[in-house]
C-alpha cells in the first residue's frame, strides 16, 4: 500500500469542472451500447465508465455550506451487475448539521433493434432509511435495467459539515474507467488530504478558477480549483483473511486542517497529533468526561479494597469491577454519549462510555490510565502520518504500572481483565492525555495456545479416549465466546464430529474465569479403523487441522490471522494385547521466523507417546510469504492425520 | 417472562391494542431480553412507551427516559425499503437477578385480524403466565384461532363484550434439525373480526369472501400501455400454441423484470400496478405476479393470483379458519388439462416447483370463485443428486479428483443464484468453501446448465488434495470418500419432531485409478440398510484398471415422532457409521 505524504489545497491554473469533465448526461457514444464485455477484465459484471465528483462552497446567509455534486455512468454487462442500479447515498444528520440530498436524477439507456430507449429515474420514487439517530441513507433503483444497459445518475448533497470534505474513492468491485474529483477552495478553508493505495495521479491540476471574483464579508476571492484523476482502476476483489476493505481501495482521504476567517487570523483545526490530543482532552465527551467518571470511583468500587496487590492486579481487579456494572451497548464511538452520572444510571452505553469511564475509574484509584484511541479491524489502519481523526472508531484505556503498559477494555466480559478483544488488534493506537501523544502497538504477540492430551486404549475392535483441552488467551476467548458453560452444546458439537463414537463426562472448567486458560474434557469410546488385520489410529482423532485453509492459488494481499497461535497435541496410545507396531510416521523437526513443527514418536514398551507442536509466530503474512503459508498447511495437514498402523501379531 | 400481557380494544372503528411485558433476567446471558424492539409503522401507530427496571424484589430501580429510545427504520432484508420503523431502547442492571417491566400501545385503523398474540419472547425461554384481552362492541362477530391455548372466558355488558385467554409456555429447545417450524412449536392466538378494513373494506366469512377482497384489492391495477400491449403481442406473434406462448412471455418476463421489495403504507398486501412494473422492470412477489398476470391476459391466457406460504420448511395453511396466511404470490396457470405455478420472482424453468414452494396448499384468487389447490410434492427424480468422482494418485503423492456433480432441488436453486448474480471470482470462492469435497484444493470448476427447461446444474471441479491417499509402509490407502449426510441429535437430546419435507437422495460413483506399480489390496464390505425412514447401500468392485464404489442414500419425506425417533436414529445412525471409516488398499508390488 503507498501513501503520498499530505497535500494541502492550493495552487495555480485556470479550470473549470464543466469543461474538463467533457461529460453529459445522456451524451453517450453507440459503442457503449455494443460493449459486451469490458477487455481488460471480461468477468467484469459492469463497468464504471465516468465517476465525477466535485466538492464546492456555496455562500448561505453568512455562513458556508459544503456542496457535493456526483455524476455516474456505468455500463452493465451481467445480471450480477444489475446491483449497481440500487444506489444508497449516505447523509448524516446531527446538532447544526442536516445533510440533504437534492437535484437527484437518474436514466437507463437500453439500445436494441436499433432503437434508443431513455428511461428517466422519478425522484419521487427515492427513499429515506433512517440507520440511526445520526445516519440515514438515500436510497433509489433505477428504472428499466438490464444486462447491456447503460444507466447514469447524478446528485447533489448539500451540507453545513465543513470537517469531513467528501472522500473520494477511485476504486470499487467492478472497474474504472475515468474516475475524477474536483475540489473548489475558498480561501477560508484549508484541508490536507491523503492518497491512499496508489503513488499518483493519471489527471491533476489546480489553478484559480476562471469565473467571476466572490465576496465574503470584505475579502473578494476566486476559489482554487484542484482535479485528481484516475483512469483504468482495477476491480477491487475481496479476499479471506484481510481486515477491511478500507485499507486497501484507491481513494483520497479530506480533512479540515485550518479555518482563515475573514480578518486574516488563522485557526489550526489539526494539524498535528499534539492539538488533536489537546483538543478531546478538553471534550465534554471525552477528556472531561474521564474526570467526571472520577468522581464515580466510590460510587462504583464501593467495598472493594486493593491493598497489598500489585498496580496490575488493581488494574485487573478494578476492569472486573467496571464490567461487572456496566454494559456495553454494540456500538462504537470515539466520544461518549452522555454524562457519566447517566452513564452509571443507564448501565449501558457505547465503547468510550464505557471505556472512558473506566479510565476514570482507574484514575479515581491513583492509577496513571490513559485514553486510547484506535480503529478496529473492520475499520481499516490509521495513518499515523497523518493527524485524521476520523481514522479512529474505539477507545480503550492504558495503564502504566510497573509491570510495564497494561491495555484494557470493560466491554467485554469473556475477554480477559487484562487484554484487549481481537477487534482491536489492529496496528497502532494513540494515547491521549500524556504531555505528548504516545503511539502503542495493538499487536499482541504472545501466541494464543491450544494444547490437547489423549490418553488412548484400545481393546477387542474398540477404542476408548480420554481427552483434556486447554486453550489461553484469545484462543481461549474465542471457546468461551462459543461454549462459555454450556457442557450440552460442547457435546452435541463433540458428538457431531465423532459420528461413530460415544462422548461421555463432557466437563469445562474455568468458562468464566478469564484469568484461567478455558479447558475442557470429555471421554470419547468407538469403533477402531481396522483393515484386515491391521488398527489404524488417527492418534489426535479429530481435534487436527484436517485441511488446509489457504485454498486460493495466488493472493493479492497480506494474510491477516490476528494473532499468533501455538498448538501442541500429546498422545499416549496403549498397544493392544497381540499387536505390534506396524508403522509409525516418520519424525519431523523445522523452524524458521514464520512457522515450527515438530513432530515425533516414541516407544517405551507397550506404550507408543506421539507428540506434535506447532506454532504460527505471525500475526500478519506478507502477500509474498502466501505460497510458503500454505505449503506449510500442507505438511501440517499430512503430518498431523497421518495414522499409526498395528499389525496383529497373533489372533487377538 | 413472568407477565405478558395484551389488551386489544376494537370500537368498531380502530384497534387499540395495549401491550405489557414483564421478564425476569437471571443471569448476564439474558441481558439481551433487556433489548427491547417496538415496530410500528404509519398505519401501526405507536405511543405511551414506558419502560421500568426493577429489582428481584419488584422495587423500582430507574425509568427509561424518552431521550433513551431510539427509532430507525426495519427493512427486512428481502426488501430495497420498506416504510416499517423500529424504537428500539435497552434495559440493563448489574446485580442479577433483575426485572424489566415495558408497555406501549398501539393504534391502527387498517386491520385484517384484530390480533395474533404469541405468549413467548423466544423458543426456549418459559412464560410463566399470559393474558389476551380481546374486547369488541357486543354487537361484533369475531372468530379465533386457537394451538395450545383453551377457549376465553367472556364478559359482557351489554355494550362490550370482552374474552380473556391465558396462557402460559415451558420453554422448548433451541434449534434442531429438520424440526417443525419454529412458530408452529408456540402458542398461539388469533383473533379477527369478521368485518374488516385494509385499504377495503372485507370479510373472513368465508375463503370466497377474502378472495374477493383481494381481487376488490387489486382491481384495476392490471392496466398496460397500448405500447407494451403492442410489445407482448409481437413477442407471441410467431406462434399460436398456447404453452409455447406462455414459454416466451415468461422468458421476456425473467429477461426484462427483477426482484426489488419496495412497500410503503398498504403494501404488504396490495401490489404496484403492472404499468408501473412495465416501466420500472422491477417489483415485488405481488406486483411481478399482478404484471405477468396482465401480460398474459393481453395474450388471452388464462391464469390467477395465488397466494402460498413460502418456505423449506413447510408450515401448512389451516384451510379450516380464514385468515390470511400467506407471505408470498405466483400465478396458476390452467393450460390444457394441466395446472402450472409460476413463480413470477423466480428465474428457473416455467413451471418450476422448488423445496420453497412444493408441498402446499395454494390459494387461488378467482372472484367468487377462490380455492385451495395443492401444489404437488417433490418426487426423488426432482431432487436426487449424482457425483461421480475418478481418482488417481499423481507422482508427487498427491491425489487429483475429477468431480461431475448433478445437484437438483436446493442446492440447484442455490448454485443457479450465484451463477446469475455473483461475479466469477464470488463463485469461485463458494466452490471452494462450500462446493468442493473436504481435504480438496480445486484448481478450476466448470458450471453449467445444459438446458433451460431443465431444473438441474452440472458442476465440474477439478481438485487435488495432499492428504487423501496416505502411504503405510506397503500399503496405499484411499479413504471412501464420504457423502454429505444429514447429522441428527442424539435420541436423549432430542426434543421436537423430525419433519422431512421434501425427499434426501444421494448417489455416488466413486472411481479409484490403481496406481503405477501397485495391485489391488482390499475394498470395502458391501453395505445396505433399509428401513421405513430410507435406504442406504454401498458396494464396491473391481473394474478393468480401477475400483469402483457406488453408494446410495435415501430419506423418505415425512413425519416422524418423538416416539419414533429412537429407530429413526439408529437408521441415519447405521449410515453415517457406513460412510466413515473405509478404506481401498492398494498394495506396493
Amino acid at each position: 500500500m503507498i501513501l503520498t505524504p499530505v497535500f494541502v489545497l492550493f495552487c495555480c491554473i485556470s479550470l473549470t469542472f464543466a469543461q474538463d469533465s467533457n461529460w453529459r448526461f445522456g451524451m453517450i457514444g453507440k459503442e457503449w451500447y455494443d460493449m459486451e464485455a469490458y477487455e481488460k477484465d471480461s468477468e467484469a459484471e459492469a463497468l464504471v465508465i465516468h465517476d465525477l465528483g466535485q466538492s464546492s462552497f456555496q455562500q448561505n446567509a453568512g455562513e458556508f455550506f459544503v456542496i457535493f455534486k456526483r455524476k455516474t455512468r456505468i455500463k452493465i454487462f451481467t445480471e450480477a451487475g444489475l446491483d449497481y442500479a440500487e444506489v444508497e447515498i449516505p447523509i448524516y444528520r446531527e446538532g447544526g448539521i442536516y445533510e440533504k440530498v437534492i437535484e437527484l436524477e437518474g436514466y437507463t439507456y437500453n439500445y436494441s433493434n436499433g432503437q434508443l430507449d431513455r428511461t428517466v429515474l422519478d425522484p419521487s420514487d427515492s427513499y429515506i432509511e433512517k440507520i440511526n439517530d445520526y445516519w440515514a441513507v438515500k436510497k433509489f433503483v433505477l428504472p428499466n435495467v438490464q444486462p447491456g444497459s447503460i444507466i447514469e445518475y447524478g446528485y447533489t448533497v448539500r451540507t453545513q459539515n465543513k470537517y469531513n470534505l467528501h472522500d473520494w474513492e477511485f476504486q470499487h468491485r467492478i472497474p474504472t474507467l475515468y474516475s475524477e474529483y474536483t475540489v473548489k477552495m475558498t480561501p477560508f478553508y484549508t484541508y490536507a488530504y491523503i492518497l491512499q493505495g496508489a503513488n499518483d495521479f493519471d489527471v491533476f491540476e489546480s489553478g484559480e478558477d476562471n469565473g467571476l471574483k466572490q465576496n465574503f464579508g470584505a475579502v473578494e476571492y476566486k476559489e482554487i480549483v484542484h482535479k485528481f484523476g484516475m483512469k483504468d482502476i482495477p476491480a477491487f476483489r475481496g479476499e479471506e483473511f484481510i481486515t477491511s476493505i478500507n485499507d486497501y481501495l484507491i481513494k483520497l482521504d479530506f480533512q479540515l486542517s485550518k479555518i482563515n476567517n475573514t480578518t486574516g487570523q488563522t485557526f489550526e483545526i489539526m494539524s498535528t497529533w499534539e492539538d488533536m490530543t489537546k483538543e478531546f482532552m478538553k471534550h465534554a465527551d471525552f477528556g472531561k468526561y474521564i474526570k467526571k467518571s472520577e468522581k464515580s470511583y466510590k460510587e462504583v468500587i464501593g467495598e472493594n479494597r486493593f491493598d497489598g496487590l500489585s498496580d496490575s492486579a488493581k488494574v485487573c481487579k478494578i476492569v472486573g469491577i467496571v464490567k461487572s456494572n456496566v454494559d456495553w451497548n454494540g456500538n462504537y464511538g470515539r466520544v461518549a454519549t452522555g454524562k457519566p452520572k447517566d452513564f452509571i444510571e443507564r448501565k449501558t452505553g457505547n465503547v468510550a462510555d464505557v471505556n472512558l469511564f473506566l479510565t476514570g475509574i482507574l484514575r479515581g484509584a491513583g492509577l496513571n490510565a490513559y485514553p486510547v484511541m484506535l480503529s478496529t479491524r473492520g475499520h481499516g489502519r490509521v495513518w499515523r502520518d497523518y493527524p485524521f481523526s476520523h481514522f479512529f472508531n474505539y477507545v480503550i484505556a492504558a495503564v502504566e504500572t510497573n509491570d510495564g503498559l497494561i491495555m484494557v477494555d470493560a466491554t467485554s466480559t469473556l475477554c480477559a481483565d487484562n487484554r484487549i478483544p481481537p477487534r482491536c488488534l489492529n496496528d497502532w493506537g494513540l494515547i491521549l492525555g500524556q504531555d505528548e501523544p504516545v503511539w502503542v502497538s495493538l499487536n499482541f504477540d504472545i501466541p494464543s495456545e491450544v494444547s490437547y492430551d489423549f490418553n488412548i486404549q484400545l481393546a477387542k475392535g474398540n477404542m476408548q479416549a480420554e481427552v483434556k483441552a486447554l486453550s489461553t488467551e484469545y484462543e481461549g476467548y474465542r471457546l468461551r465466546s462459543a461454549y462459555g458453560d454450556e457442557t450440552t452444546e460442547l457435546a452435541e458439537v463433540l458428538e457431531k464430529k465423532y459420528v461413530d463414537a460415544v462422548i461421555d463426562n463432557v466437563t469445562i472448567s474455568h468458562p468464566f474465569e478469564t484469568e484461567h486458560p478455558y479447558q475442557f474434557e470429555y471421554a470419547l469410546s468407538g469403533p477402531v479403523e481396522q483393515i484386515n488385520n491391521k488398527i489404524y489410529i488417527s492418534p489426535f482423532l479429530q481435534e487436527t487441522v484436517k485441511e488446509n485453509p489457504l485454498k486460493q492459488q495466488s493472493r493479492n494481499h497480506p494474510v491477516d490471522m490476528t494473532y499468533p497461535t501455538k498448538r501442541t497435541y500429546h498422545a499416549e496410545i496403549a498397544l493392544p494385547a497381540g499387536y505390534n507396531v506396524d508403522y509409525v510416521p516418520d519424525p519431523i523437526k523445522f523452524s524458521n521466523n514464520d512457522f515450527s513443527m515438530d513432530y515425533a514418536v516414541i516407544r517405551e514398551g507397550d506404550l507408543l507417546s506421539v507428540d506434535l507442536t506447532y506454532a504460527f509466530h505471525r500475526a500478519i503474512y506478507p502477500k509474498k510469504s502466501y505460497h510458503s503459508l500454505k505449503f506449510y498447511f500442507n505438511e501440517l495437514v499430512k503430518k498431523a492425520n497421518e495414522k499409526i498402523v498395528l499389525v496383529a501379531t497373533s489372533e487377538p | 417472562m413472568l407477565r405478558y400481557e395484551k389488551k386489544v380494544v376494537f370500537n368498531g372503528r380502530e384497534v387499540v391494542t395495549y401491550n405489557f411485558c414483564e421478564i425476569q433476567i437471571n443471569d448476564p446471558s439474558g441481558d439481551c431480553y433487556g433489548e427491547i424492539q417496538i415496530p410500528y409503522s404509519s398505519i401501526y401507530r405507536l405511543s405511551d412507551v414506558v419502560a421500568v427496571i426493577t429489582d428481584f424484589a419488584g422495587r423500582e430501580v430507574r425509568k427509561v427516559k424518552k431521550k433513551e429510545m431510539t427509532d430507525r427504520s426495519a427493512i427486512s432484508s428481502i426488501s430495497f425499503y420498506e416504510d416499517d420503523f423500529i424504537r428500539e431502547f435497552k434495559l440493563k442492571h448489574n446485580t442479577y437477578p433483575y426485572r424489566i417491566r415495558y408497555s406501549y400501545t398501539i393504534t391502527s385503523k387498517q386491520f385484517i385480524t384484530l390480533v395474533r398474540w404469541i405468549p413467548a419472547i423466544d423458543i426456549d425461554i418459559p412464560t410463566r403466565s399470559a393474558t389476551l384481552d380481546v374486547t369488541v362492541p357486543a354487537n361484533t362477530n369475531i372468530r379465533c384461532q386457537l394451538r395450545g391455548v383453551s377457549r376465553p372466558d367472556t364478559l359482557t355488558d351489554g355494550t362490550d363484550c370482552t374474552y380473556t385467554w391465558t396462557s402460559s409456555y415451558e420453554g422448548k429447545a433451541g434449534e434442531e434439525l429438520s424440526a417443525p417450524p419454529a412458530l408452529a412449536l408456540l402458542p398461539e392466538v388469533t383473533v379477527m373480526p369478521e368485518h374488516f378494513y385494509f385499504d377495503k373494506p372485507g370479510s373472513l366469512s368465508s375463503w370466497k369472501s377474502f378472495g374477493n377482497w383481494v381481487c376488490e384489492l387489486n382491481a384495476g391495477l392490471d392496466q398496460l400501455s397500448p405500447g407494451e400491449e403492442a410489445r407482448i403481442e409481437r413477442c407471441i406473434s410467431n406462434t399460436t400454441d398456447k404453452r409455447e406462448q406462455l414459454q416466451l412471455l415468461y422468458r421476456r418476463l425473467q429477461e426484462e423484470t427483477r426482484y426489488v421489495n419496495i412497500s410503503i403504507e398498504t403494501g404488504g398486501f396490495k401490489p404496484y400496478p403492472a404499468s408501473y412494473v412495465a416501466e420500472k422492470k422491477y417489483g415485488d412477489c405481488k406486483a411481478l405476479t399482478n404484471y405477468f398476470q396482465s401480460v398474459l391476459k393481453v395474450a388471452g391466457l388464462e391464469s390467477y393470483y395465488t397466494l402460498v406460504y413460502l418456505g423449506e420448511n413447510i408450515n401448512p395453511v389451516d384451510t379450516n379458519f380464514v385468515v390470511p396466511q400467506f407471505n408470498h404470490a405466483i400465478l396458476m396457470v390452467p393450460l390444457d388439462g394441466d395446472t402450472l405455478w409460476v413463480d413470477c420472482t423466480s428465474k428457473a424453468p416455467l413451471n418450476y416447483v422448488g423445496p420453497s414452494l412444493q408441498n402446499r396448499k395454494a390459494f387461488v384468487v378467482d372472484r367468487d370463485n377462490s380455492r385451495f389447490l395443492d401444489i404437488p410434492p417433490l418426487r426423488y427424480q426432482d431432487v436426487v443428486q449424482t457425483r461421480k468422482v475418478h481418482f488417481s494418485r499423481m507422482m508427487n503423492g498427491k491425489v487429483r479428483g475429477e468431480f461431475t456433480t448433478v445437484y437438483r432441488g436446493g442446492e440447484y436453486q442455490e448454485l443457479h443464484y450465484y451463477q446469475r448474480n455473483y461475479h466469477r471470482a464470488d463463485n469461485e470462492y463458494i466452490i471452494r468453501k462450500y462446493f468442493t469435497a473436504r481435504g480438496f484444493e480445486p484448481m478450476g470448476h466448470e458450471m453449467s446448465f445444459p438446458c433451460d427447461d431443465s431444473a438441474y446444474v452440472v458442476l465440474n471441479v477439478e481438485a487435488v488434495s495432499p492428504s487423501f491417499c496416505k502411504e503405510y509402509g506397503s500399503d496405499l490407502i484411499f479413504n471412501v470418500l464420504p457423502m454429505n449426510l444429514p447429522r441428527f441429535e442424539k435420541p436423549g437430546r432430542r426434543v421436537n419432531d423430525v419433519q422431512l419435507n421434501c425427499p434426501v437422495v444421494l448417489k455416488d460413483t466413486l472411481e479409484y485409478r490403481l496406481p503405477p506399480g501397485c495391485a489391488f489390496g482390499s475394498l470395502p464390505e458391501q453395505v445396505s440398510y433399509d428401513s421405513d425412514f430410507g435406504s442406504y447401500s454401498l458396494t464396491s468392485r473391481v473394474v478393468g484398471d480401477h475400483v469402483e464404489v457406488i453408494k446410495e442414500f435415501t430419506l423418505f419425506p415425512g413425519h416422524v415422532s418423538l416416539e419414533e425417533y429412537d429407530t429413526f436414529y439408529d437408521f441415519v445412525f447405521a449410515c453415517l457409521s457406513a460412510e466413515i471409516n473405509k478404506y481401498i488398499v492398494f498394495t506396493k508390488t
